[in-house]
């Protein structure tokens, strides 16, 4: 079910950059595509019912379901990039701002 | 062979853009250091490879750590990408001035992305290299260009990132040999449960390989680079790009025939499309930056049908070729303000000895005999016609016809001086700004000497009335 969810958030995060033409609007659906690609990189390492993957004393058998800890340390990278690919990008548009004078792509003149 | 040479070719960079940032006097040395060891490991490895390597990182071994692989192919991948890197930014060092660390940075991501045997060591060794390619073309003030790229350049890596945690439910592993192993170990073929993440993967890396309909992105950052950015980007952040895609597509990619004929279109439509771009501009880094997007289809169209040294062949004569080109054109363009080919009549025939490197990789492009580029596309045909294939030659002949008439017409202008019809005499040369000659020139001659040599040299060493192009050139490069 969570998959559903996630791929919905991709998509809704391609619409918005196949529709949107404001460079703040584009930057937000880059990051709701990429929150959505999260949430399906967390979701293949669910395991119904699975523990946290940490050896205790309690939980310490190999025969135990353990929740698949890489994605979980994918996601982790994943998100790092995404935050610096989000700061470039507001960067880039504070600087097209000071250009042109608006943040609508449509608008900005003298390419 | 010191195998440690394998991870200082990521880590010195890595090094250099730290330091760089601590001492920032010091950064363009450090940069210039890193490269200089780097092009010389190449060598080094270059001249010690006995077997192929795989190194691992941090003691974990494959498939549960990261590994660095040094195989025939990564070894050449690493040559083209260190040596052509050195060049660029030793002939345009002036623009250098504030991206040293940058710089340093995309050094390391490239040598990662074509050594790394993992596929999402991949993935971030191309958003660290994506980053520093959306940093540097925003060099030259064109944010809007910059930004429209950083967009579909993230969307296209989201994608990549998708396929290939598909792939990772699919198979329980990120290694690229681990899972070539398990694909091969299944009864039944898995082209079809792998269609999937394959499209996303070929979407994703088709944006930084300016694949159709991905390559919107090309024209608006290209057609005002610098002499460093340029070269940069169609030559060896294209190598890198390229390259991985040769490696994912002879391991991970296991293709339906249906999905290699739907690919090959695609990648057959850049070819075409991109060839009569080029021939209908009049701007020569505008001619030159759809030259680079057609010869990219070529390269994946060469992948795609299973002839990997062919398709190596060309993708090092492109990126050769395209670093002295591109570099002359952007140093030109910002000399004298304008690169468009009717303003720049006869700009050689003061200027022979750079003229002559740029006549030579323009002849090494299109393919004529005595250039590497003959030798690359001659390949590509005996292949291709080895294995019965007559459409996919048929085509590429076309597009080289096209590309020659182009190219003819770039270097008829360059070096004439009058009207058509009139006769082109030295002294109504127009005098034409150039600075940083003797550097551009050597290193310029240097390239375009190697092409030479890559085109003399087989017929040299080949016994001339037994021509067997295809098996010398696959033993003569280590028989990728």
């Amino acid at each position: 079910m969570i998959q559903y969810f996630a791929i919905g958030l991709i998509l809704v995060g391609i619409y918005g950059l196949l529709t949107q033409r404001n460079a703040i609007k584009l930057i937000v659906s880059l990051n709701i595509f990429e929150v959505g690609l999260n949430v399906f990189i967390i979701s293949v390492g669910f395991v119904k019912d699975g523990l946290a993957p940490i050896l205790t004393s309690s939980a310490s058998s190999s025969a135990l379901m353990y929740v698949d800890p890489l994605p979980q340390a994918l996601v982790l990278t994943s998100i790092v990039i995404g935050v610096g690919i989000t700061a470039l990008a507001l960067a880039f548009a504070k600087k097209m701002h000071n250009q042109f004078g608006t943040y609508d792509l449509d608008e900005m003149r003298g390419e | 062979m010191n195998t440690h040479l394998i991870v200082l070719l990521i880590a010195v960079p890595l090094l250099a853009a730290f330091s760089g940032v601590l001492v920032k006097k010091l950064s363009k040395i450090f940069l210039a250091i890193a490269a200089a060891l780097n092009a010389a490991s190449a060598i080094i490895l270059l001249m010690d490879y006995t077997v192929p390597v795989i190194y691992t990182v941090g003691g974990f071994k494959p498939p549960f750590g990261i590994s660095l692989v040094l195989d025939e192919y990564s070894l050449l991948a690493i040559l083209a990408v260190n040596i052509i890197f050195a060049l660029v930014i030793t002939a345009s060092c002036k623009l250098v001035k504030k991206y040293e660390v940058v710089l340093s940075v995309a050094l390391a991501a490239l040598n990662g992305m074509v050594l790394t045997g993992d596929l999402f060591n991949l993935f971030v060794f191309m958003e660290i290299a994506a980053i520093t390619a959306y940093i540097l073309t925003a060099m030259n003030k064109g944010y809007k260009q910059t930004f429209n790229y950083l967009v579909l350049g993230t969307l296209g890596s989201g994608l990549f990132l998708f396929g290939i945690i598909i792939i990772y439910n699919m198979f329980g592993s990120l290694n690229i040999m681990d899972i070539q192993d398990k694909i091969t170990m299944q009864s039944q073929s898995p082209a079809k449960a792998l269609a999937l993440p394959i499209v996303l993967i070929f979407a994703g890396l088709s944006v930084e390989a300016k694949l159709l309909p991905f390559s919107g992105w090309v024209r608006g950052v290209l057609k005002d680079s610098n002499s460093l950015v340029g070269p940069l980007i169609v030559s060896v952040f294209a190598a890198s790009v390229l390259f991985a895609f040769g490696r994912l597509i002879s391991s991970v990619f296991v293709l339906s025939d249906a999905m290699i004929i739907a690919l090959t279109v695609i990648a057959t439509a850049t070819l075409v499309l991109a060839e009569f771009s080029a021939f209908s501009k009049k701007n020569l880094r505008e001619i030159l930056l759809f030259s680079s997007i057609a010869q990219s289809g070529l390269v994946v169209v060469l992948f795609l049908n299973g002839f990997m040294t062919a398709a190596v062949l060309v993708l090092v004569n492109n990126i050769v070729s395209k670093l002295v080109l591109f570099t002359l054109s952007a140093k030109i363009a910002e000399d004298n303000k304008t690169d468009r080919l009717e303003d720049l009549k006869g700009v050689f025939v003061k200027n022979k000895m750079l003229g002559f490197g740029f006549s030579a990789a323009a002849m090494s492009l299109i393919g004529l005999p005595f250039f590497f580029g003959f030798v690359a596309k001659a390949n590509a045909l005996v292949a291709l016609f080895t294995a019965n294939n007559f459409w996919l030659p048929l085509i590429i002949l076309l597009t080289a016809v096209v590309e020659g008439a182009y190219v003819v017409r770039m270097l008829t202008t360059l070096w004439n001086t009058g009207e058509e019809g009139e006769m082109a005499k030295a002294e109504n040369a127009k005098e034409y700004k150039m600075t940083n000659k003797v550097r551009l020139t050597i290193i310029l001659i240097i390239a375009a000497l190697a092409l030479i040599a890559g085109g003399i040299l087989p017929a040299v060493h080949m016994d001339m009335f037994n021509f067997d192009i295809l098996s010398f050139l696959a033993n003569g490069i280590g028989g990728v």
